[in-house]
């Protein structure tokens, strides 16, 4: 029962040579998908021709997806627009090969005139005899000459197919002088087709970079291609198909639009699938469908070079990736000539070279389109076309597909009575058991292939894609250490939540390695719930209690945690089974400093700088512990120790450095306190502490102005710290400057009130100002207004207002509001007058 | 002006299309009161257009002070570079406006081509010995520049002849063998300067996208160029359209068969798009064509969303021109010093605020003399804008936010 097609009016013709040559109303009519991008290109070229407008545009789509359908009814459609001579078209048609330079290009627009502009033809074709007989270097300056004049004050629209490739032949120089062209000559519009993206358009020293909008054709939606095939149907006037199409044959539209991937002419081919009744008179239908395609396939190798054809030839049959060296051998092409052939054959989209595990330098090259290769292969077949259909049905069906169809045949063939019907179905059943074979070979091969690239990806420190390497591994090869590498991909990406999930199903599947325990438990800890870290830590412990590292995470759990007791034993056991493990000694060291048991931080530093001479971190530390033990000098050694060793991972050189000063400065040797906080500043500018400290040595130092512009300083970066305010007021203070110092402190006491300190300071000031016998009325009215209401100073704000009246308003019974002993402290204190 | 249908193209406009820019023409006319000028800026950032409107309209207008727009794109040599230039002006001549006394410079020319009244002499220029043929070829150059001078003169004009493409131009030369040619131009070029008679009835604008200034960086380290032919012109930076220019550009825009969820809104999508385009028109225009392709051309919040989505993550033309920062890197510069710049580019992509020269160097594990090289480089060539802090800092950041949006989306 095989299954034909009536062949028709132009139909046949669409369905086996696609658009080239068939009527432009069934054109129309079979535009399904592509309605919006025809719509839109006519609305441009009726733009050139209305508005005064250029459009470049570049449509984009690969094999089969509509293109020459799509410029055949764009001109169809414009073909008023070309009749009245509106708008000049040169048409490019598809089967136009042989361009080899820019002159060559206006050639061809010459040609195109001729062809679609009857009447010219003959002044076209004196005017090209005049080019003939042009010098050469004048040949190219002619031919725009003679467009333009032919043209004159019309837009002229090119329209082509294969853009890409005539940008290619046109080489750099070639696309320069044609961009230099539509600039000089301002009316020019290109609307073009390609496979693909060209890499002349995409590179910033190539001349059409970013100079064409883009179309990219979408692939067919299931929605699309079920009008598409309906469509079909209508044509043919088939009334069971239309039927069928509506009701039960939904599924294998699906099935087909699956298949071919969306891509327009492959569905228009697997039409005749739709007409096979059962799944039975696939495998025929198949070989139909294969058959039917091969022409369609067979054009465009046609077209290649003969070198390519071969290499395409030979990829097809060895099924699997092959090596370029064996390429090369097998097909008797030279290493030079063949790294172009392969590289050209990856931009016609026709193979895909992958990489290749066991050889980094080399690659493997496969057929891109397993369709493609299918096609080749009938061509070459020899063992019938079981083997073929096997391939088929384990490419496109997943496992459980497979498993279903082959339980259905099982259970036909049980009760199938006739001999020759049951031959057939055996053969089904066979043919999908061979299929589900392949496929887990398929499948196999894939995943340790997807397990090498992710490793690859690892090595490189790529984490991401070893991530999306993962996600390709098929479901059913998705077994414990996969869950696990996957896991452990999230740790080093710091995707924590994630890995956990994925140790978890890795423990699912496997619960008795301890590795995947531990590792949960260093996820788990990553997140932060570490009850559930140091559960897993201990299930570990309990089933080898011998491995450090283990204690040492347990310990970092704990420690975190807050439980810093069974931290530090846990600590000792990792040192106990390993005495030279530096990281464990500087944790200990941490919580031993944490408890201000300095002491034994030391000790345990020192160890710990010890076995890891690098580790600044801990000399940091270390320096830190001495000084709290006022060991000075063991603090200056350890603080240099960390100015010279390590990265600069955490602490900074500037952050020593001020540490260093303030031991200097603790031992009194301010300049060399000084020079340490210079050093802090000169490593970082914005050190807010090596400013404020280097402040207050001078100050220490009676060095006023400087400590003055010190504190300035780091007053700009930290704006609102109070205690630079406070230095600020210090250092005016210590200068006489009482205006400025009250105003200091003033900001320091409203940023933060509570300081004793502070306001004891203001207060102080503010006697020895009134003392100093320099102020003015104004002044302190300002300064009333603010001690007013502020309960600390509520005497000192009596002061101020008493002094003002008694000084200023000459207002001497004031006094009187003193209670008797403030009274005669403030005469005598702050008015210095002498009184009993 | 009422505005008119433009389409969303991003290749040519014709030159009574082109949208906005007065204030920029402006500008220019200001500087070649005193100066030539270079131009350079990245590509499709609109130079071309600018200094075509610019051309254009001197003519249109009438203006005493007309300008020439020549493009050296694809000008494989200097005999075709003369071929352009010559039958430019000779074209403009026949539209009137332009009169030549082409009598030295055509002379010469003549004797060395040979032009359609002497093809028979066939293939002429082959019988020219080499040496012969660059003085030959200097000379008539110059001619035809004191032509015009002198022509401008006598009627008290001054023309500007715009070299677009000069640089890559120049470029291509040095890559397919012919430096030596390239550095005898560029001489020529700065010797017109001086020793012209009447020099300063003609000024030139050099307009490209990679920058004199790398061609000559080339020229100084790989073939011992020591000439400073661009010291006496003046650097004109092209900004991006002024807001009213933008907004009307979009009011074009809209009449190639848009519409509004809400016609109400129009202004405020019009506005929201020039914003996040930094009002940089190959941007508007592809934001546009996103709009008209994928959205049946209706603007409102989602499809103006998704529009700059797809215009930020997706392949396309308009990536690919966000792409040029990153392959002029690889194109134009060394390979190490590549590297850091990106790195530069990268970290800089991240920080939110312009980040201060020390802050960069800090943050990067390079030698520090090497990474201020760098920035400079970068800022020289106009991928970076240069600021100063309180304190006199040098600051960095990307120039535009919207690539360094895609920077940050995709490279870093
Ligand atoms: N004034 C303008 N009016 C309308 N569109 C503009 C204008 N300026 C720039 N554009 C848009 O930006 C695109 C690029 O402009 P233009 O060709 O002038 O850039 P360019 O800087 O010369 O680019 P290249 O370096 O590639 O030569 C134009 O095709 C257009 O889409
Ligand atoms: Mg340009």
């Amino acid at each position: 029962m095989i299954p034909t097609s009536d062949s028709k009016n132009g139909l046949s013709t669409f369905l086996s040579f696609g658009a080239k040559s068939v009527q432009p109303a069934i054109l129309e009519k079979m535009l399904v998908g592509r309605l919006q991008t025809a719509d839109l290109l006519e609305q441009y070229a009726r733009q050139i021709a209305d508005n005064g407008v250029n459009n470049q545009v570049f449509i984009v789509g690969p094999r089969g997806s509509g293109k020459t359908h799509l410029l055949r009814v764009l001109y169809h459609r414009i073909t008023d627009l070309v009749q009245e001579k509106r708008v000049i078209v040169a048409y490019f048609a598809e089967e136009e090969y042989g361009i080899s330079g820019y002159l060559d290009f206006l050639i061809r627009i010459i040609n195109a005139f001729m062809r679609w502009y009857d009447v010219d033809k003959p002044a076209l074709e004196t005017q090209l005899n005049i080019l003939r007989e042009t010098p050469e270097s004048r040949q190219e300056y002619i031919a725009e000459k003679l467009i333009s004049d032919y043209v004159g004050d019309k837009p002229l629209l090119i329209l082509s197919e294969n853009f890409d490739a005539i940008l290619e032949a046109l080489g750099r120089n070639g696309q320069g002088k044609l961009r230099a062209w539509l600039y000089r000559h301002n009316r020019i519009s290109i609307m073009a087709t390609a496979q693909a993206t060209s890499p002349d358009l995409g590179r910033e020293d190539r001349p059409f970079y970013g100079f064409f909008s883009t179309i990219k054709l979408k692939k067919l939606s299931y929605e699309d291609s079920l009008t598409l095939l309906t469509t079909l149907a209508e044509t043919e006037k088939n009334e069971k198909m239309l039927t069928h199409l509506a009701g039960k044959g939904r599924g294998q539209v699906r099935a087909i639009h699956e298949l071919v991937k969306g891509n327009h002419r492959l569905l228009v081919t697997f039409y005749e699938f739709l007409k096979a009744d059962t799944l039975a008179d696939l495998s025929v239908v198949f070989m139909k469908t294969m058959n039917d395609l091969k022409p369609y396939y067979e054009t465009f190798i046609r077209f290649l070079p003969a070198q390519q054809q071969k290499i395409l030839h030979y990829l097809a049959l060895a099924k699997i990736p092959q090596k370029g060296t064996d390429i090369g051998k097998n097909c008797f092409i030279a290493t030079a000539s063949l790294t172009k052939q392969l590289s050209e054959l990856q931009r016609r989209h026709l193979i895909d070279a992958l990489p290749d595990f066991t050889d980094k330098r080399n690659k493997l090259y496969d057929v891109s389109e397993p369709l493609l290769r299918i096609a080749i292969e009938i061509g070459e077949q020899r063992e019938g076309i079981t083997a073929l259909f096997v391939d088929f049905m384990a490419l496109w069906y997943s496992h459980d597909e497979l498993k279903t169809q082959k339980a259905y045949f099982e259970s036909l063939y049980l009760v199938e009575e006739r001999p020759s019907q049951k031959q057939k179905l055996y053969y089904e059943i066979y043919a999908r058991e061979k299929a589900l074979e392949l496929k887990t070979h398929i499948e196999s091969e894939s995943a340790s292939s997807i397990l090498k690239a992710i490793f690859k990806k690892l090595e490189s420190g790529n984490f991401e894609a070893a991530i999306s390497e993962a996600e390709e591994m098929p479901l059913s090869r998705r077994d414990a250490n996969y869950h696990f590498l996957v896991g452990y991909t999230y740790i080093l990406q710091g995707k924590n939540v994630e890995s956990v999930q994925a140790i978890l199903k890795a423990i699912e599947l496997d619960s008795d390695n301890s590795e995947f325990i531990k590792h949960l438990g260093v996820a788990y800890s990553r997140i932060g719930d570490y009850d559930n870290a140091i559960e897993a830590y201990k299930e570990v412990i309990q089933a080898d209690p011998g491995d450090p590292q283990t204690w040492y995470n347990l310990a970092i759990a704990l420690h975190s945690k807050g439980d810093s007791i069974d931290a530090t034993d846990a600590y000792k056991k990792a040192l106990h089974l390993k005495p030279n493990f530096a990281e464990a000694w500087y944790n200990l060291g941490d919580i031993y400093r944490s408890k201000q048991n300095y002491e034994q931080a030391i000790d345990a530093y020192r160890n710990a700088t010890e076995l890891d001479k690098e580790k600044r971190e801990a000399w940091y530390n270390l320096g830190i512990s001495y000084n709290a033990q006022k060991e000075y000098y063991g603090s200056i050694d350890a603080y240099s120790k960390a100015l010279n060793t390590g990265s600069e991972a955490s602490v900074k050189n500037h952050v020593i450095w001020n540490n260093l000063g303030i031991v200097y400065g603790n031992l009194g040797d301010l300049n060399k306190a000084g020079l340490a906080y210079t050093k802090a500043i000169e490593c970082n500018s914005n050190d807010f502490w090596a400013w404020n400290n280097l402040g207050v040595t001078n100050l220490s130092k009676g060095l006023f102005q400087k400590a003055i512009s010190n504190f300035q300083k780091a007053h700009l970066l930290r704006p609102n710290e109070h205690g630079i305010w406070h230095n600020l007021g210090l250092a005016y203070q210590a200068q006489r400057d009482y205006t400025q110092a009250i105003m200091y402190y003033q900001k320091a006491s409203e940023i933060d009130p509570k300081q004793k300190e502070t306001n004891d300071r203001l207060a102080a000031t503010v006697i020895d100002f009134l003392k100093s016998n320099k102020t003015d009325t104004a002044e302190l009215i300002d300064l009333e207004v603010w001690f007013e209401g502020k309960s600390t100073f509520s005497v000192l704000s009596t002061y101020i207002n008493i002094y003002r009246r008694v000084v200023f308003d000459k207002e001497e019974k004031a006094l009187y509001e003193l209670p008797k002993e403030q009274r005669i402290f403030f005469e005598r204190e702050i008015l210095r007058r002498n009184v009993e | 002006m009422k505005p008119y249908l433009i389409s969303t193209t991003t290749g040519s406009i014709p030159d009574d299309k082109i949208v906005g820019r007065d204030r920029e023409i402006e500008l220019l006319k200001d500087l070649l009161e005193s100066q030539s000028v270079v131009i350079d800026e990245i590509r499709r950032m609109g130079k071309t257009l600018l200094l075509k409107k610019f051309a254009y309209l001197s003519v249109e207008n009438d203006e005493p002070n007309k300008a020439l727009y020549f493009i050296f794109q694809g000008t494989d040599s200097i005999n075709s570079l003369t071929d352009v230039i010559l039958n430019e002006l000779r074209q403009k001549e026949k539209y009137g406006w332009l009169k030549v006394q082409m009598h030295r410079c055509s002379e010469l020319y003549h004797k060395i081509r040979g032009d359609k009244a002497s093809v028979k002499y066939q293939d002429i220029e082959f019988s020219f010995a080499l040496p012969d043929f660059k003085i030959e070829w200097k000379k008539a150059f110059r001619a035809c520049i004191e032509d015009l001078a002198d022509h401008q003169l006598a009627k008290g004009e001054r023309l500007t002849l715009i070299f677009d493409e000069l640089p890559i131009m120049l470029w291509e030369w040095i890559r397919t063998g012919r430096a030596a040619d390239a550095m005898a131009f560029l001489d020529l070029l700065r010797d017109l300067h001086f020793s012209v008679k009447n020099s300063d009835r003609i000024r030139f604008i050099f307009c490209g996208s990679i920058g004199m200034q790398v061609v000559l960086d080339k020229l100084k380290q790989e073939h011992q160029y020591t000439g400073e032919p661009f010291n006496h012109m003046q650097k004109f930076q092209l900004p991006p359209m002024g807001e009213a220019d933008a907004l009307f550009l979009c009011e074009c825009l809209y009449l190639a068969h848009f519409q509004c969820d809400q016609i109400a809104s129009k202004s405020a999508y019009f506005e929201d798009i020039i914003e996040r385009c930094n009002r940089l028109p190959y941007f508007i225009h592809s934001v546009f064509h996103n709009l008209k392709h994928n959205a049946q051309g209706i603007l409102s919040n989602p499809t103006i969303n998704e529009a700059f989505e797809t215009l930020l993550k997706e392949k396309s033309a308009a990536s690919d021109v966000f792409e040029q920062l990153h392959q002029r890197l690889l194109i134009y510069y060394p390979q190490n010093s590549a590297k850091l710049m990106r790195s530069c580019l990268n970290l800089l992509s991240k920080a939110s605020a312009p980040m201060s020269e020390q802050d960069i160097k800090t943050a990067l594990s390079f030698d520090e003399d090497d990474v201020q090289t760098a920035l400079n480089l970068l800022w020289r060539d106009d991928f970076l804008h240069r600021t100063f802090d309180e304190q006199e800092n040098r600051a960095y950041a990307f120039r535009y936010s919207l690539i360094k949006r895609w920077w940050k989306l995709n490279k870093a």
